[in-house]
């Protein structure tokens, strides 16, 4: 009796540890409060001629590796390659080639895609992003067309919504904006503000 | 589930009871069931403990740290890895160890198994090559031989796939939208590889049950066979006893009766001699009564002579003193002069006597007196048992596996011998039957004898005969008697026809 009991509370807590494990990696990070237009004072250039794609990482969040890894799936199913950025996240203080690691190799190596260092944040205050991976589809006019991430738990490569949608948006068969969920490490660190409000202020 | 037990022929000498056999084999089939329980279940043990490290193993080098801009923490995974993993592993490896071959130990760890490959494909960010880990685990499990441990190992599988594709269909299918259903098609799979675990689990039970049937029949048998070693060594012991008693016995009757012979022959000659010379006399005093009277008692004391004499040989060939004196001389000449001794008597009863020489016998190198005394004997044999028939002698000179061999061959055309008669023909004092003696008078010595000489020579005596149809009693001698066998001690004659 006492060995069936302390079966089933094994049961329970192996259960449990795992469903709490499932829901951590479906847990969303904070989504981005994306200007609805291309800021003019990003240093990025934005492609007038067709849409333009940028993903904001961190280079060492391991859950951005499945994030690179969608975006050369969807680079390689799109019909016409957007201009694509990863913007890779170089916080204050952090010393030598800090973000130099294997997942900006894997995002130098994609075909068609600039990485670029974003020392301090900078622009992903502008773009006020929050969390590695974030992805933002601006048309050709400049107008934001999506907003989230290209995976649909932290770290899962695969197919998923994030990904579908922007295969869609990019070939013209959706035509209109879509905001979801992205999955991934808090680009900015736990002792700044965190808040989009907080956020927001200190990007302007 | 319960097995029947294969059929099995149980025959046997001994004739165990099936029951007894039956009952043992259970008992083995257990025994080999429950090791089989056990060394699975530890063997469990050090693979949740395996699988345990290779999770935090996995958790590290996949995502070993979670990042907030600068700052860093371990990550999310491996404190999962360390103490989700945990506790799947140390509550099923603990039962595993300190509750081996128990029920629930292997019905727990067949449900930690599938929770660890959970664990492990979200660890490795659900790759497909982790999904293998349960279909392995499946296989693994089949080493219980149980079935019965599939049934919660699927069902955990199941319920995970139903659960995650109702919650989170992409982190279990790889896609966004999934049917409902879709879980089944998993569990399909799973149940696909069940059939032949299951099938495998069935045929190995019973394939343990047939090797405990036959474990228990050879069991039985050991023992039956201990059991006969054990009589045989003990009957051995006895007969060994008993022959050195009739040893025993033999020589003293052999020495008394050697002893008695010699007591007895001594006055019996002194009887003979007396009774020749009151022959002489009455001859000279022309008293035919009593020289006929003396003549009987010569006669008498002659045949009584006779008799002492075999019963002395025989004493000292069974006291193993008969010595053997060995000399060359020609077998013609010895047989030739056998025959003119023996032509009166065996012509008594209306009898013809012939002697036929194969070949030239040339020389043999033997005991002369007790090669002449085979031949005697044998033709007083069949002068005896003859009348108004024929004696033949025939003789020849033989090689046989490298052997010279001399044969006699007396043959005659009298009562003949029936088959019984013929197998304790060559014992002492045992003539055809009990009418023999009275009708034909004899001790039943002189076969005896002759089987005895033949075989401290080295040699053989067989007969044929049909009863009323005569007989032939052919001798095989050595042409060159060996040394050794001066030695040699006869054999009881059994069956020498």
């Amino acid at each position: 009796m006492v060995r069936a009991a302390l079966v089933v509370v094994w049961l329970c807590s192996a259960g449990a540890g795992l469903v709490w494990l499932m829901a951590y990696d479906n847990t969303a990070g904070m989504a981005a409060d994306a200007p609805a237009r291309w800021p003019a004072e990003s240093a990025l250039a934005r492609n007038p001629d067709g849409p333009t794609l940028l993903m904001l990482a961190h280079p060492r969040c391991d859950c951005t590796r499945a994030s690179i890894g969608e975006l050369a799936e969807l680079l390689v199913r799109v019909p016409q390659r957007p201009r694509t950025f990863v913007v890779f996240i170089r916080p204050g203080g952090v010393e030598g080639a800090w973000e130099h690691t294997g997942i900006w190799r894997q995002a130098s190596r994609i075909p068609g895609v600039t990485v670029i260092r974003d020392d301090d944040g900078a622009e992903a205050r502008r773009f006020r992003v929050y969390t590695s991976g974030q992805t933002l589809l601006y048309d050709r006019d400049g107008a934001l067309a999506y907003s989230g991430g290209t995976t649909g738990a932290r770290g899962k490569a695969g197919d998923n919504a994030g990904r579908s949608t922007l295969l869609e948006l990019i070939d013209g068969s959706q035509p209109r904006r879509a905001m979801l969920p992205v999955f991934g490490c808090s680009l900015f660190s736990w002792s700044k503000p965190q808040t989009k409000e907080q956020a927001a202020a200190d990007a302007y | 589930m319960r097995t029947s037990f294969p059929a099995v022929n149980f025959s046997y000498s001994t004739a165990p009871s099936p029951e007894s056999v039956e009952t043992r084999a259970n008992a083995v089939f257990r025994g080999h069931q429950q090791a089989i329980y056990e060394q699975t279940d530890r063997m469990f043990a050090y693979l949740m403990g395996a699988q345990w490290l290779a999770g935090i193993v996995f958790a590290l080098l996949v995502a070993p740290r979670t990042w907030s801009g600068a700052d860093s923490a371990i990550h999310v995974h491996v404190w999962a890895a360390v103490i989700l993993g945990g506790i799947v592993s140390i509550f099923p490896a603990a039962l595993a160890l300190l509750r081996p071959g128990e029920t629930m130990t292997r019905h727990t760890i067949a449900v930690a198994q599938m929770l660890m490959g959970a664990l492990l494909i979200h660890l490795t960010g659900g790759r497909i090559e982790t999904h293998f880990h349960v279909f392995g685990s499946l296989a693994i499990l089949a080493f219980y031989r149980d079935w019965r441990v599939l049934v919660p190992a699927t069902v955990v599988v199941a319920l995970d796939h139903a659960l995650r594709g109702i919650f989170w269909p992409q982190s279990v299918y790889g896609v966004v939208f999934a049917s409902e259903w879709r879980w089944v098609e998993h569990a399909a799979w799973v149940v696909f590889e069940d059939i032949f675990l299951i099938m495998a689990c069935v045929r190995g039970t019973r394939e343990l049950r047939e090797i405990a049937v036959h474990t228990a029949i050879l069991e039985q048998a050991n023992r039956d066979s201990a059991r006969n070693t054990i009589e045989q060594g003990e009957l051995i012991a006895r007969l060994r006893l008993t022959q050195q008693q009739v040893e025993a016995a033999t020589r003293a009757k052999s020495e008394f009766v050697a002893n008695m012979s010699h007591e007895l022959r001594t006055p019996l000659n002194a009887i003979t001699l007396y009774s020749e010379l009151l022959q002489e006399i009455a001859i000279d005093d022309n008293r035919p009564d009593d020289v006929a009277d003396l003549g009987k008692i010569q006669t008498a004391s002659r045949h009584l002579l006779g008799l002492i004499n075999g019963i002395l040989d025989l004493s000292k060939i069974e006291a193993g003193k008969m010595e053997l004196h060995l000399e060359s001389f020609g077998v013609r000449p010895m047989v030739e002069e056998l025959i003119g001794t023996m032509s009166a008597v065996v012509r008594n009863n209306n009898n013809t006597l012939s002697v036929h020489f194969e070949n030239d016998p040339q020389v043999m190198h033997a005991d002369l007196t007790k090669t002449r005394q085979i031949l005697f004997n044998l033709l007083s044999n069949a002068a005896k048992f003859t009348t108004n028939g024929s004696v033949s002698v025939g003789v020849a000179r033989r090689t046989a596996g490298g052997i010279e061999r001399i044969e006699f061959a007396v043959t005659d055309s009298g009562i003949g011998l029936t088959e019984e008669q013929q197998r304790r023909l060559f014992r002492p004092f045992a003539q055809g039957d009990a009418s023999i003696s009275r009708k034909y008078g004899g001790t039943g010595l002189g076969l005896a004898l002759v089987w005895r000489f033949c075989q401290l020579m080295g040699g053989e005596v067989t007969v044929k005969s049909t009863i009323g149809n005569g007989a032939t009693f052919t001798v095989h001698l050595p042409a060159t008697v060996r040394a050794a066998g001066e030695t040699a001690t006869a054999t009881a004659p059994e069956a020498a026809a």
